[in-house]
This record gives C-alpha cells, sequence and structure tokens, in this order.
C-alpha cells in the first residue's frame, strides 16, 4: 500500500490561525464599535447645544427689546407696555422650550427638540432651568467683577440656567454626560420702569 | 531527511512589529481625537462665559455703572471663573477654570479715536466705548488658549435718558 502525503495545515495551526484571526476581528470590530458610538454621541451633543443655544437666544433677544419682563423660576414673559404678554416662555422636558405653547425649533440648519427615537432610544432630555435675577444668585457676589455692580442693575439683570442630560442610552437616569448652558441677559426696559 | 518549515525570527518579529505599529497608530488616532473634541467644548464653554461677561460689562457701561474715565481696571490676573465641570449627579469633577479680563476701555466718540465711525449714526452728544475683553484658560498640555472679543456701546445711554 502506497502512503500518499498531502502538503496542508495541521488541525493545530489552522486552529491558531482562526484563533489569532478571530481575536484580531474581535479588537477591529470593539474599536469601530467604540469610534462609531463616540461619533454619535458627539453628534447628538453639538444637536443639542445647537438647540440650546437657540432656543436661550430667542430667549435674550425677547428680554432685550422688551418693555418689561415677568418671569418665576420656571417660565419668563416679555411684557408691552400695557404689560399684554407677547412672549411666553416655559420648558416641557417631553417638547423643549416651549414659546407661547408651540416648541421652539430651529429652520437653518433644521433642528429641533428631538429626544427619543421612535424605537425608545433616548438621546437627550432637558432637565430642568432656573431663571432669576442676578441679585438672587449667592454664585455672583463671590465673584468681585459681578458684586461690583449696582444694585439696580443686578436686579434687571436675568440669569438663566439650562440643564440638560445626554443620555445616549435606554435608561434616563444613567446619563452619559450631564450639560448645562447659560445666559447673563439685562433688560433695559425693566431697569427704566424699575 | 526532515525538514521542519516555519517563520524564521526575523520574519515573526518583523510581523510583531507591523501589527504593534499600526494598534498603537489606531489608539494615538482615538486619544487625539478625543483631545481635540474635549478642547473644542472647553472652546465652546469659554465662549459662553466671555460673552455672558461682555454683554453684562456692556450693560454697566449703559447704565454708568462703571465710574468715570479711567474706568475700573481689573485685577492683574483678570477674574476666575469656571468654564467646564464634569458633574456626576450632584458631584463635580474635572473642573477646569479660566481668567476673564478686559483692556482699559477707550471713548471713541465725539471727539475720541474712531469718531468717525459713529458721528453719522448716533447723537453726537453720546459717549461710545470700545470693550476689549478676553479669556485664558489652560488647555489639557496646560498651554494657554485665549479668545477675546472686541465690541462698541452706547455710554451712559440710560442715565440720560
Amino acid at each position: 500500500m502506497k502512503n500518499i502525503r498531502y502538503a496542508a495545515f495541521t488541525l493545530i495551526e489552522t486552529m491558531t490561525t482562526l484563533m489569532v484571526s478571530g481575536i484580531i476581528f474581535l479588537g477591529l470590530f470593539y474599536v469601530f464599535t467604540v469610534l462609531n458610538n463616540k461619533f454619535e454621541e458627539e453628534f447628538i451633543h453639538s444637536e443639542l447645544t445647537d438647540y440650546c443655544n437657540y432656543a436661550l437666544d430667542d430667549i435674550a433677544e425677547s428680554i432685550r427689546r422688551a418693555h418689561d419682563i415677568a418671569f418665576s423660576s420656571q417660565n419668563i414673559q416679555e411684557l408691552d407696555q400695557n404689560t399684554n404678554v407677547i412672549n411666553n416662555y416655559t420648558l416641557d422636558p417631553l417638547r423643549g422650550i416651549i414659546k407661547n405653547g408651540s416648541p421652539i425649533y430651529m429652520t437653518s440648519p433644521q433642528t429641533k427638540y428631538n429626544p427619543t427615537e421612535k424605537n425608545g432610544y433616548m438621546k437627550y432630555e432637558l432637565e430642568r432651568w432656573e431663571i432669576s435675577s442676578m441679585d438672587r444668585i449667592p454664585e455672583y457676589s463671590s465673584n468681585i467683577f459681578y458684586s461690583g455692580a449696582g444694585a439696580r442693575l443686578k436686579t434687571t439683570t436675568i440669569v438663566i440656567k439650562l440643564y440638560a442630560k445626554l443620555i445616549m442610552g435606554w435608561d434616563a437616569d444613567k446619563p452619559a454626560e450631564y450639560l448645562s448652558y447659560k445666559r447673563i441677559v439685562f433688560s433695559p426696559g425693566m431697569y427704566i420702569n424699575s | 531527511m526532515n525538514i521542519n518549515k516555519g517563520f524564521t525570527l526575523i520574519e515573526a518579529i518583523t510581523a510583531i512589529m507591523i501589527i504593534s505599529v499600526i494598534a498603537s497608530s489606531i489608539m494615538m488616532g482615538i486619544t487625539t481625537v478625543e483631545k481635540k473634541l474635549f478642547k473644542i467644548r472647553l472652546k465652546e464653554k469659554a465662549f459662553e462665559e466671555l460673552k455672558n461677561y461682555t454683554d453684562f460689562m456692556a450693560s454697566r457701561l449703559m447704565v454708568g455703572d462703571m465710574g468715570e474715565i479711567p474706568r475700573l481696571n481689573p485685577p492683574d490676573q483678570g477674574y476666575k471663573v469656571i468654564i467646564y465641570q464634569k458633574l456626576k449627579k450632584n458631584e463635580s469633577l474635572d473642573v477646569y477654570s479660566a481668567n476673564i479680563s478686559y483692556e482699559p476701555i477707550i471713548e471713541c466718540g465725539p471727539c475720541g479715536k474712531g469718531a468717525k465711525k459713529f458721528e453719522l449714526s448716533i447723537n453726537n452728544k453720546a459717549k461710545v466705548y470700545q470693550l476689549n475683553t478676553s479669556i485664558i484658560w489652560p488647555n489639557e498640555q496646560d498651554i494657554k488658549d485665549t479668545l477675546w472679543l472686541s465690541t462698541y456701546q452706547i455710554g451712559d445711554a440710560i442715565v440720560k435718558l
């Protein structure tokens, strides 16, 4: 009987090759997933930042041109000289910042408050905001520049702090990051009327 | 004659080195991108803080709240503000602070430098001030980054009313 020998990989060589390729593949896949998630997170972060800045700038503009301002910790109103409400802003965690009953959205580039995907994946959420006059915030009494300002000016300067959560997952209680945005806006109309 | 064919030591070391170089390049790339993104975030927050500060300073000039020229100069190091803090529930981690400052305020009109720019557009009794503010903050490598804002503000406008 003739003994035929074929040149081929042994079982050990084949298994070793498969394992090494598997580890390299898993490593590359992991790197790709991490990079993809990071990119997605950055994209959503920018979207949220653009939205918040746009909404806060809109409110700041209203405060600057208002004849008078009425505000509580949760809403702010621009008033005309007959104390009629021209613009009313509130915050709703499900709909975003509401101006006169409708959610604020940017037209160019088109950005609207869209915190959740259709499958329930949560991207971000506006948690709360704090609206207050500067004289009521202790942070500004410890800063020489702000505390040196006149009392009347500080009473008529509105500080809006907006707190948001970048969630990027399914559980709103485990956000990837907490974010905050701030505007300090002086109201000349309120100053003259005070 | 029994010949065992296999990789030589040189071949094996070359292969390991190539794989190591590729892996470390990928890791370095990821780290660099993350650092750059963080730098952009710091810059965004620094700009927000500087804009708020400049607006408030302009308001002080508008209502005549900063005394007569020469205006109040800031401390040499400026004012310290927190521009970024990573929040974890009620804890704040990785706090980055910056120094905000301003240059001595220049009067531009009606007879000061830069008056031409304004004398046609505003009442020539109004004073216009040039306001230059800056913010300096350390980045990841502890090198200072700086942003400047320059603006004009009609001074003591509300007092005159």
